[in-house]
């Protein structure tokens, strides 16, 4: 009887141990993951409303490009030729807007961020037209990788029913 | 008198081994708040190091809002006007107009060479108006808007830069 009761009371014990070291073991968890979540969020580096990359927007949109329509000299903004390339016209020249398009974007955009030169690992331009009904993709370039941390911004302008979002990502 | 001593020291055992857990847990504390506050002053430093360069490139946009630069013949925020830019190098007085130290426009496509004259504008590629000292200029995307004489002449917009370090608000 004596020996039983020695017996419990040292099970006792043990479980008064084991439920410490739980304890010990689940507070080393939570600020672990505490910890994580940090280190996940300091990873992402996301940020979507970069000033420079908007006012790169903004700027390139007012550019004039190589496209005329109509009559020489009424060259489309580079905004403009965005939504003329969307609705498939012809610049005076013969080319397709989207080529002259593809070929003026292009060139702004590697003048403009060096990919490999200097801490940019690669960019992302995308243009869509977004409207009640559908969302379709006008024109995408990207250059190099886009991974660690990325600055981006967009620009929308108004077209016949609905609106033209372009945006660029740059990667760091 | 054995038993006693026994049960004494087992009790002293196991206020050591509670200590040790506790030391060890606190010292584990301790490092887990070092850690953080590390990253939290090491973020306080980025985003200070991101807003001074927000204000920068503010600086460098706000000037190109001012009348000594904007072009006015079309509605454009993100707009500068070339021509007056370089009127503006010739005449020395605009130098002491705004308390700054450098301020430079630098055409980014199509890529220009030199610094622009009467003589070879517009096929140039900067204009600079101030250089006194150059630290680290602020630098804002603008687009650069000039007339064009050719196809009986049309307004013409490029891609550019502004550069500019100094303090615009005290000008």
């Amino acid at each position: 009887m004596h020996l039983e009761i020695w017996e419990m009371d040292k099970n006792r014990k043990g479980q008064e141990e084991i439920v410490g070291f739980v304890l010990i073991v689940v507070i080393v968890a939570v600020v672990f993951l505490v910890l994580l979540g940090i280190f996940i969020r300091q990873d992402g580096g996301l940020e979507t409303e970069n000033k420079e990359i908007s006012q790169f927007l903004g700027s390139i949109g007012q550019s004039t490009s190589e496209c005329a329509v109509g009559y020489e000299p009424n060259y489309l903004k580079l905004g403009d030729l965005i939504e003329s390339c969307y609705s498939g016209d012809l610049c005076l020249s013969g080319k397709k807007a989207c080529d002259v398009l593809e070929t003026e974007l292009r060139n702004v955009l590697d003048a403009s961020w060096q990919v490999g030169e200097g801490p940019i690992k690669g960019y992302e331009f995308n243009s869509t037209f977004l409207s009640d009904t559908k969302e379709e993709e006008i024109k995408s370039i990207k250059k190099g990788e886009c991974i660690g941390s990325v600055r981006g911004n967009e620009e929308s302008i108004n077209a016949e029913g609905g609106v033209i979002v372009y945006s660029l990502k740059v990667c760091y | 008198m054995k038993t006693l001593i026994a049960s004494y020291s087992k009790g002293q055992i196991k206020i050591q081994q509670m200590a040790f857990v506790l030391v060890a847990l606190m010292i584990f504390l301790a490092l887990v708040a070092l850690i953080y506050i590390s990253f939290r002053v090491e973020n306080i430093k980025g985003d200070v190091e991101d807003l001074g360069d927000q204000e920068a490139r503010e600086l460098a946009r706000k000037l190109s809002g001012t009348p000594e630069f904007a072009f006015t013949a079309e509605d454009c925020s993100d707009c500068i006007d070339l021509d007056k830019v370089l009127v503006l190098k010739e005449r020395k007085t605009y130098k002491d107009f705004w308390n700054l130290d450098y301020l430079q426009v630098e055409r980014v496509y199509p890529k220009g060479d030199g610094e622009c004259t009467k003589a070879n504008y517009p096929n140039c590629g900067t204009i600079t108006i101030i250089d006194d000292e150059v630290w680290t200029p602020a630098q804002a995307f603008v687009s650069l808007c000039r007339w064009e004489d050719s196809k009986g002449g049309y307004f013409r917009c490029e891609l550019g830069r502004i550069y500019a370090s100094g303090d615009l608000g005290n000008g």
